[in-house]
């Protein structure tokens, strides 16, 4: 089952394969999470809206379209809205994110930094980056963390957002002079 | 490409472009300063966000999601409906005896004073003795069920009928 393919998978879970489903989920479960952790500052938030995420992938695998077979913008575009949704019902969306929401993580995915020093400095240079991206609208923020973090191509962005690549690729032309401006002081 | 182009050198950077576009645009940056500084910075800007590493979510989040599915029903097995076997027996306990009865009736014709005369009859002699036990039987069984159908009839649907 391992071997299988995304829409493979799918088409177990359609017939409500718990096994497949969980596959499924160990194959998503980082870039989910790490994606809404980024987009809305919170771990709290990203662990619940993960949770939520893939009950609605449960419930809604009736409307993943096999045919096309994309599985990966179909799950983003869940997540995407619901990361949305929530940050409009908590109104954060037009005040931006709370940067203090990001400490640095207690224990950090980051096999090399075994040295106190290090660590602490990576620590630094983590918060310093999250609270810059959290300075960022949430359009330019999402771009930055759809194109850099989650590795997707301009066309599968534009595909979900459904938003022209044109308009994409300048906003996050925008995002970056923003990040600059803001990374400044620690010398970027 | 003129090197103003951003878009082409961020599709560059991204490994977005065919291998002909990369060809033609990295002969540009040969020549082109802005174009270079430009990709420097897109380096540049990637290192720094590179810092902000993955995390992992909590293990039990998994079985949290399971939690809040419904459980998975068995497959409904696809069988016949079960046959009570008492009403099997009972029919077949009275083609049987049905069948006796018209062997022991058939048996017997032959003393009533009606059969010399009638077991000339063409019918009589096509059915043979057993066979026209059974028309009989088959008749007189009509019979008395058409006879009683309106009885029937009537007293199973009283309430309906109102009376």
């Amino acid at each position: 089952m391992e071997k299988s393919t995304d829409a493979e998978l799918m088409d177990m879970v359609l017939r409500k394969n718990t096994r497949a489903y969980k596959v499924l989920y160990a194959r998503y479960e980082m870039r989910i999470y790490n994606f809404i952790v980024r987009y809305t500052g919170s771990r709290d938030l990203a662990q619940d809206l993960l949770q939520e995420t893939f009950t609605r992938v449960w419930f809604a695998a009736h409307s993943f379209n096999q045919a096309s077979g994309n599985f990966k913008g179909w799950l983003y575009t869940i997540a995407l809205n619901i990361a949305r949704s929530e940050l409009a019902k908590k109104r954060y969306a037009y005040h931006y994110l709370e940067v203090s929401e990001i400490p640095a993580s207690d224990e950090p995915a980051n096999p090399r930094a075994e040295e106190p020093d290090t660590e602490l400095e990576h620590a630094d240079l983590q918060d310093t980056v999250a609270k810059a991206l959290g300075q960022l609208s949430p359009l330019l923020r999402e771009i930055v963390i759809l194109k850099h973090y989650q590795q997707l191509k301009f066309s599968e962005i534009a595909e979900m957002t459904q938003t022209p690549e044109g308009t994409l690729k300048a906003r996050f032309h925008r995002a970056l002079a923003q990040l600059k401006e803001l990374l400044e002081p620690m010398e970027f | 490409m003129p090197h103003e182009n951003k878009d082409e050198l961020l599709r560059l950077f991204y490994r977005e472009a065919a291998p002909p576009e990369e060809q033609k645009a990295r002969q540009h940056f040969a020549a082109c300063e802005d174009c270079r500084e430009y990709m420097r910075f897109l380096t540049q800007m990637n290192s720094t966000l590179n810092r902000w590493q993955d995390e992992k979510p909590l293990p039990e989040t998994f079985d949290r999601i399971l939690a809040g599915i419904p459980p998975e029903r068995p497959q409904a097995i696809h069988a016949w409906p079960a046959v009570s076997a008492r009403p099997i027996f009972t029919i077949a306990f009275a083609l049987v005896f049905i069948v006796l009865l018209i062997y022991f009736v058939q048996s017997r014709i032959s003393m009533f004073p009606f059969w010399t005369s009638w077991s000339q009859h063409w019918i009589i002699q096509t059915l043979g003795s057993f066979g026209f036990v059974a028309v009989a039987f088959l008749a007189l069984g009509t019979f008395i069920t058409l006879s009683l159908a309106p009885i029937l009839y009537f007293e199973l649907n009283k309430r309906a009928l109102r009376i």
